[in-house]
Order: structure tokens, then C-alpha cells, then sequence
């Protein structure tokens, strides 16, 4: 699988992810790399540019005698997926038009 | 180098960065391990790569510049490979570096051309910095003492003339309190800008001598 994953793609699969519910870093990875050949050192800038950007805020939560930082969408968030997956819809169809036979 | 060792390559890189950003960033990494769990501590360290570039990216991605090129800037395309191809990296490389070289000559000429400038400048900073710290402590000194004597003025008039004493108590209360509530913190505030500038302009030095010592070096 040849095609690279541009930084708004990780920022969409990202906020997809939290959005299904609120997560922690690990989990997030784990999940996209059921996809993409992502490492956790990857991830880390993605998040703190979503926070940045206020599309996603963080909380601690207790596990296990220590804090998990949990990540969930701002209403911001949810406003950016959506054009997010809009735009992603139109990009698909416009390959797709091209590459199906 | 096990979980320890990969967080102390990763502190020490990143220093210059605000404390806010590095705690975040060290926590990050610090919870990655408290999920991965001991047994997979080495899996972990070998799938992250090395604290070096892990560093040098959120340097980058905070406005910080590292020593030596990013490896990827975060709003390029970031590849499912995670590094770029690496002939890429040769053939820009070389063009980066001649375009480096003009830009360190034409530096130089400018820091050289602008000496009496820049000096000028740099002198008046200081000069400023010491007048502002001079009359901080000047005033500091002044109001303590005046509030001081006016307090203890009124306290020994208390019984002979108590109603001119209350109105000098008063005054040297309002002086003293004037003292702790604006002249103690500002004067706290100029003692610490002292190191951030200082550290300035080490930082600003240090850029500029390992600038000029790249092109001699390759």
C-alpha cells in the first residue's frame, strides 16, 4: 500500500476516533493502526495540534492508581469532522471516477 | 536504552521549550509506557524511534528550531512509513545547503556592517535594565522608609498630639502597604526577566556561532 496519509487525514481518522467515544492516546494508536503504519511518536503532535486547535479537549480519568489522559471533541471538533467527511467524500469520488472502471 | 534512559534523551532535548509544552509532551510519553506495561517496554522504545528525532519534531512543530534539518515538517505529507524516502532527502539537501551558504554570508556582512548599530542598541537595552532596576530599588528603599518613619513618627505623637499621630500612622501604613502590594511583586517581576533575558541572548549567540561554524565544518 503506496499511498501516504497527509496530516489532514490523520486529523480527520483522529477526531473520528475520539468522536465514536472518549479515548486515551494508546487506544487511539492502537486503533489507527488497524489502517495505517502509524507510530505513537506520530500521533503525539497530531493530538496536540487538535488541542491547539480546540477541536479536542483532554481530562484526567483514575485508572489503575494513576491518571489517564482522556481526549474528547470539542463542538468545534464535531463541526471541523463534518466538513472533514464532506470533503473526504468528494475527494473519494473524484479518484474513484477515475480509477474504477 | 530502556523506558528511563528513552526519557531522559527526551527531557534533556527538550529544554528550550516552554514548561507547559515539555510536561505535555513527557506525559504523553510517560502514559504510552504505563499502557504498553513492562513486558512490551522494548517493543515500545523500538517502534518510537529514537528520542532524538522525536524531539527534534515537536521542536519544530513549537516554532522551536532544532540543530539540523526536521526530518518531516508536521503539515507535510506524512508517509505510512513514517520517514521520508530517503533520496529526497539527499537531492533537497544539497540545494538547502547552497541556499544556506548565501544566507550565513549575507548575515555576516549585515552584523558586520550594522556593529555600531546593533551595539548602540544592546547598550541602551542594558543601560535601560539596570535604570529600571536602579529606580525599582530606589523607590523601594524611599517608600519603605518614608512609611516606616512616618509610622514611627505617629506612634511616639500618640499620646501627646493623637490627632495629627493617627493621620501620620495612617499615611505610613498606606505607604508600607503601597510597598507590599506593587513595588515587592514588580521588583520579584524585574529579578526574574533577568535570566529569561539572559538566556536569550545565550540562545541568540549560540544560534549564531553554530551557524557560522556549519559551513566551515562540511
Amino acid at each position: 500500500m503506496g499511498f501516504p496519509i497527509s496530516a489532514a487525514l490523520l486529523d480527520s481518522m483522529v477526531l473520528a476516533i475520539v468522536m465514536k467515544e472518549d479515548t486515551y492516546g494508546y487506544e487511539i494508536t492502537r486503533n489507527l493502526r488497524e489502517v495505517a503504519d502509524v507510530s505513537e511518536s506520530t500521533l503525539y503532535p497530531v493530538l496536540r495540534r487538535l488541542q491547539k486547535g480546540q477541536l479536542l479537549e483532554t481530562y484526567d480519568k483514575e485508572y489503575m492508581g494513576r491518571n489517564r489522559r482522556y481526549y474528547r471533541v470539542t463542538a468545534a471538533g464535531i463541526k471541523a469532522l463534518e466538513e472533514y467527511r464532506q470533503d473526504w467524500k468528494n475527494h473519494k469520488e473524484m479518484i474513484d471516477s477515475i480509477l474504477e472502471t | 536504552m530502556n523506558r528511563l534512559e528513552f526519557m531522559d534523551a527526551l527531557e534533556s532535548r527538550l529544554s528550550r521549550l516552554s514548561s507547559e509544552e515539555r510536561d505535555d509532551a513527557l506525559r504523553y510519553y510517560e502514559e504510552l509506557f504505563d499502557e504498553a506495561g513492562p513486558i512490551e517496554e522494548q517493543k515500545i522504545i523500538d517502534d518510537l524511534g529514537s528520542p532524538e528525532d522525536i524531539a527534534r519534531q515537536i521542536l519544530v512543530d513549537n516554532g522551536v528550531e532544532p540543530d539540523g534539518r526536521p526530518q518531516y515538517m508536521i503539515d507535510d505529507v506524512v508517509s505510512p512509513g513514517q520517514t521520508p524516502p530517503p533520496q529526497a532527502e539527499v537531492i533537497d539537501s544539497g540545494a538547502q545547503n547552497a541556499k544556506n551558504n548565501n544566507n550565513i554570508v549575507i548575515i555576516i556582512i549585515i552584523v558586520v556592517l550594522t556593529f555600531p548599530l546593533w551595539v548602540g542598541v544592546l547598550g541602551t537595552l542594558f543601560g535601560v535594565t539596570v535604570g529600571l532596576i536602579g529606580t525599582m530599588f530606589g523607590l523601594t528603599v524611599g517608600v519603605t522608609a518614608a512609611g516606616a518613619g512616618l509610622l514611627a513618627f505617629g506612634i511616639a505623637g500618640l499620646f501627646s498630639v493623637p490627632q495629627f499621630a493617627l493621620i501620620f500612622i495612617g499615611a505610613g501604613l498606606i505607604l508600607i502597604s503601597i510597598d507590599i502590594l506593587l513595588v515587592f511583586p514588580l521588583i520579584k517581576w524585574l529579578i526574574g526577566l533577568v535570566p529569561k533575558i539572559v538566556g536569550t541572548v545565550v540562545s541568540a549567540v549560540k544560534k549564531l556561532t553554530s551557524s557560522k561554524a556549519q559551513p566551515a565544518g562540511r
